[in-house]
């Protein structure tokens, strides 16, 4: 069978495309051996930690302080999963770092917000921080108030939107070309949804751009109106650990945070860290 | 050798002769019986040697003592073959090699030696014969000497014994008991004087202490008492004492516990003045007592939340808030204070408490508790189920008390509560569980092991990733589109060529007949390669003279239509570059027309 230069040109075209979306979307496989091997020693200490919690903390944390340094390992070699986040989120927590608990059980909700185990860990953290804040949402503007854009991930939504898209502009096309008015309605319709749906992970993009979350992880920090600690507190309370903010600005060794609550202020940018 | 020679100098000249032959013959005896047994030793000293050696001092009954198998100057040397001695264990111990290099006069010698050590204890008193021990050595079979020992009587129970006392002589399952480890050793003697404690301490050696420390050198008290031989004995006296909860009933043992001591049958006193001991025999003594009965806890009065504490205990109650919301966490801290083993001390069964229980959401997970001071303590998270609650209720800690011998309940202050209901705006009211969740949920949950889940690594979204989702796929159809409009149009143009092929040549050779032959020959021939441009959908020029042949040869078209060709072509040719004399531009023509059907009807064009 003879094919065409035409053809083969065609075919060129839509092998390049897909190697380059395969390259984009999956990137490196870090699942090494020694990576294995850290996660395992990582969960056999944390299950150590707690078959001797009872009868010997202090020797309990120090496994837990094993377990940390493991996954911290596997985080450190460029592994970014919810599973993992929330496991470290695990340690801290039962370390009792609960402002680096929430920190991770946020980078782990960035990533997979529908984990059952997930929210019930992270509330209970929130729980301990003081004081208790309204809890920021996850996503912000007109399409974070939509109840799905808060369930899915940045990346399911970018796939909705592509696969939407394809489709919604095939259909369009086919159309346009038989004068089929049906598909040329679904075409549409598909393409604007399409639309709203990368409006939303676009918007939420933006939004974490312009004002990063983060979480406050050395407690006992006072909210003041100005960088410096001469400037007078804004808020009688001190801001303990797990304190979940935005960063509005950052200006040296300072930030500009918003609390969930919207009230402003400063804080020393060594005390917070941000969630992605 | 320089005393015998210093008298021969003095003597006289006639008599130096034979005097100096005298000592010359002298001096080469010896020197040849120093050679011989120089000689006689390397000799031995090469030679392989099997040796047993027999154990350091006197040797007793139930005591072990140690004896070496030695073999020296080997290459290979196999297990030896200890004899059966009745009434005895006999334990291998570690041994050992050991290799020596010498080089005398450039040449090297290694020397290797392999030393086996048993460790015998026998329980027969007397004479002690042991038969030669065989060992294969370089492929030979050698065998030691036999070894006589005499077996004394021991009296290793008097000189060293391990007591155990406790403060009661009867105790229940769970309570503490205060137990006293003791290590009698009576003092060896050196010119009639005791060896100090600090000294006989120096001579416990490892054992097995079980649940008690090591016993201190200042714990040490010189005590008499009198033996089995009726003879009153001083000894040294090392405690150690140890909090015990007994976990099972019956007679309390500790038959795991054994100490040794390398006991001094031979002190001398060294270069320094001290004392040094220069052989020893090793006692073992296994614990006694303490004597101590252990009951089991009685069934009847015991209460339901009873969870195991035995003693005498207080119990105290705190919480922090104490102003909440329906559903805030309230930290309740249970504190106990008594006799019993704090350290071990069971938790309050909190969920169990139906006053508690019945106002109040309890996790039903164990305690853990910490020890402070003389204070276990117990936190746990309670959350207020309505707002009717006023109070935290007394929480009862069921104990059994073991100095009455019946089960008792201490219970704490009930604690005030302030708890409102209603939303609030600042305060978010998280739900933890969600609706008929067990209580067991309550708390943290456990981590991801999924080792798939754990390495499944999600890059960052960019908003490039957002626009390429949304204008890649319309961007790729209107490719796609376009590439395909394009190909089309020139499929399209490439038919139309091809349609028009045969008419525009047919027309072009049908105006060629009417020329002179010169100019009908150039006419002809750009003709014929214009169809063949047309057809292929390439240029003309490309088909310009023979060019053309070649072509349809290698397309394979018709041999009668190539033949045709390359004779119209020649004769083209001759008409163009030759001359055209009877040339008959009409007949050149009609071959063309005649060679341009043939053409259309090629598969291979």
């Amino acid at each position: 069978m003879r094919v065409s230069d035409d053809m083969k040109f065609v075919l060129l075209c839509a092998a390049l495309t897909l190697m380059a979306l395969s390259a984009a979307v999956l990137g490196a496989d870090p699942a090494a051996d020694e990576i294995q091997q850290r996660i395992h020693a990582g969960l056999n200490a944390f299950d150590a930690a707690v078959s001797a919690m009872r009868e010997d903390p202090a020797r309990a944390r120090e496994h837990w302080q094993d377990a940390l340094s493991d996954f911290l390992a596997v985080r450190n070699a460029g592994v970014r999963s919810a599973a993992l986040e929330f496991n470290i989120g695990n340690t801290y927590a039962r370390l009792g770092d609960i402002g680096r608990a929430v920190l991770h059980y946020r980078r782990a909700e960035r990533i997979n917000p529908r984990g059952r185990s997930l929210q019930i860990n992270l509330d209970q953290a929130r729980q301990q921080v003081t004081p208790r804040l309204a809890w920021p949402n996850g996503s912000a503007g007109l399409f974070g108030m939509m109840a799905w854009a808060e369930r899915t991930t940045l990346w399911e939504r970018v796939f909705i939107a592509g696969g939407l898209s394809l489709a919604g502009w095939a259909a369009l096309a086919i159309g346009l070309r038989l004068r089929r008015s049906g598909a040329t309605a679904a075409g549409l319709v598909c393409v604007v949804i399409s639309l709203i749906v990368a409006g939303s992970a676009a918007l939420d993009l933006r939004a974490a751009a312009l004002e990063p979350p983060a979480v406050l992880v050395t407690g006992d920090q006072v909210l003041r109106g100005g960088r410096g600690d001469g400037y007078e507190p804004v808020i009688k309370e001190r801001l303990g650990a797990g304190v979940e903010v935005y960063v509005i600005d950052t200006r040296g060794d300072w930030c500009e945070v918003r609390l969930s609550n919207d009230i402003c202020g400063w804080l020393p940018g060594s005390a917070l860290e941000r969630v992605e | 050798m320089g005393s015998i020679g210093v008298p021969l100098v003095r003597t006289g000249k006639m008599m130096m002769r034979p005097q100096k032959m005298q000592v010359r013959v002298n001096q080469a005896g010896r020197l040849a019986w120093v050679l011989a047994a120089m000689w006689i030793a390397g000799r031995a000293y090469a030679q392989t040697t099997v040796t047993i050696e027999p154990p350091r001092g006197d040797v007793y009954a139930n005591e072990p003592f140690t004896i070496n198998v030695i073999v020296q100057n080997f290459t290979d040397c196999g297990q030896p073959e200890f004899p059966e001695i009745p009434n005895a264990t006999i334990e291998k111990g570690a041994g050992g090699e050991s290799t020596q290099t010498t080089i005398v006069n450039g040449r090297m010698r290694t020397t290797r030696t392999r030393t086996f050590e048993y460790r015998v204890t026998i329980s027969q008193v007397g004479e002690l014969v042991i038969a030669p021990v065989k060992i294969e050595v370089d492929g030979k079979r050698l065998g030691t000497r036999a070894l006589r020992l005499d077996i004394l009587p021991s009296d290793s129970q008097e000189r060293f014994f391990v007591e155990i006392a406790g403060d009661v002589e009867r105790a229940y399952v769970g309570q503490k008991v205060q137990l006293t480890l003791a290590i009698w050793i009576e003092p060896a003697t050196f010119n009639g004087e005791l060896i100090s404690a600090g000294g006989m301490y120096s001579c416990l050696q490892r054992g097995e202490l079980g649940p008690f420390a090591a016993p201190t050198v200042e714990s040490a008290v010189q005590k008499s008492r009198v033996g089995r031989d009726g003879a009153k004995r001083t000894y040294y006296v090392f405690t150690s004492t140890n909090d015990y909860v007994a976990e099972r009933a019956g007679p309390l043992a500790f038959p795991e516990i054994r100490v040794e001591a390398s006991y001094p049958t031979k002190i001398v006193r060294d270069v320094f003045r001290e004392l040094r001991v220069s052989a020893a025999r090793t006692l073992r003594a296994r614990a006694s007592g303490p004597g101590v009965n252990v009951l089991p806890l009685p069934i009847d009065g015991r209460p339901a939340n009873f969870s195991g504490a035995v003693g005498r205990f207080t119990v105290t109650a705190s919480a922090r808030p104490t102003q909440v919301r329906v559903g805030d966490p309230i930290e309740l801290t249970v504190e106990v204070r008594g006799d019993g083993p704090l350290d071990t001390l069971p938790a309050p069964l909190l969920a169990s408490d139906e006053h508690l229980s019945k106002s109040f959401r309890v996790p039903r997970e164990t305690l853990t508790g910490e020890t402070v001071g003389r204070v276990r303590r117990f936190k746990q998270t309670i959350r207020p189920i309505s707002a009717d609650v006023r109070d935290i209720p007394a929480i009862e800690y069921p104990y059994f008390d073991p100095f009455d011998g019946k089960y008792a309940i201490a219970r704490t202050q009930p604690i005030a509560l302030t708890v409102t209901g209603g939303e609030s705006l600042e305060i978010a009211a998280p739900e933890v569980e969600a609706p008929g969740e067990p209580l067991e949920e309550i708390g943290y949950r456990g981590n991801e092991t999924s080792i798939a889940a754990l390495l499944r690594s999600v890059p960052p979204v960019s908003v490039s990733h957002v626009v390429a989702a949304v204008a890649g796929p319309p961007a790729a159809i209107s490719a796609f589109w376009t590439i395909g409009a394009l190909v089309k149009a020139r499929r399209v143009a490439r038919g139309a060529r091809r349609a028009r092929a045969a008419t525009a040549a047919r027309k072009r050779i049908l105006a060629a007949g009417k020329l002179a032959p010169r100019d009908a020959a150039h006419e002809i021939m750009a003709a014929l390669s214009g169809y063949l441009g047309d057809r292929t959908g390439q240029a003309a020029a490309r088909f310009q003279g023979r060019s053309s042949v070649e072509f349809l040869r290698e397309r394979r078209a018709d041999s009668l239509a190539v033949d045709q060709l390359s004779r119209l072509i020649e004769r083209c040719e001759a008409l163009s570059f030759g001359g055209a004399a009877g040339a008959d531009s009409a007949q050149l023509a009609h071959d063309a027309a005649e060679l341009l059907s043939l053409l259309e009807r090629e598969s291979a064009l």
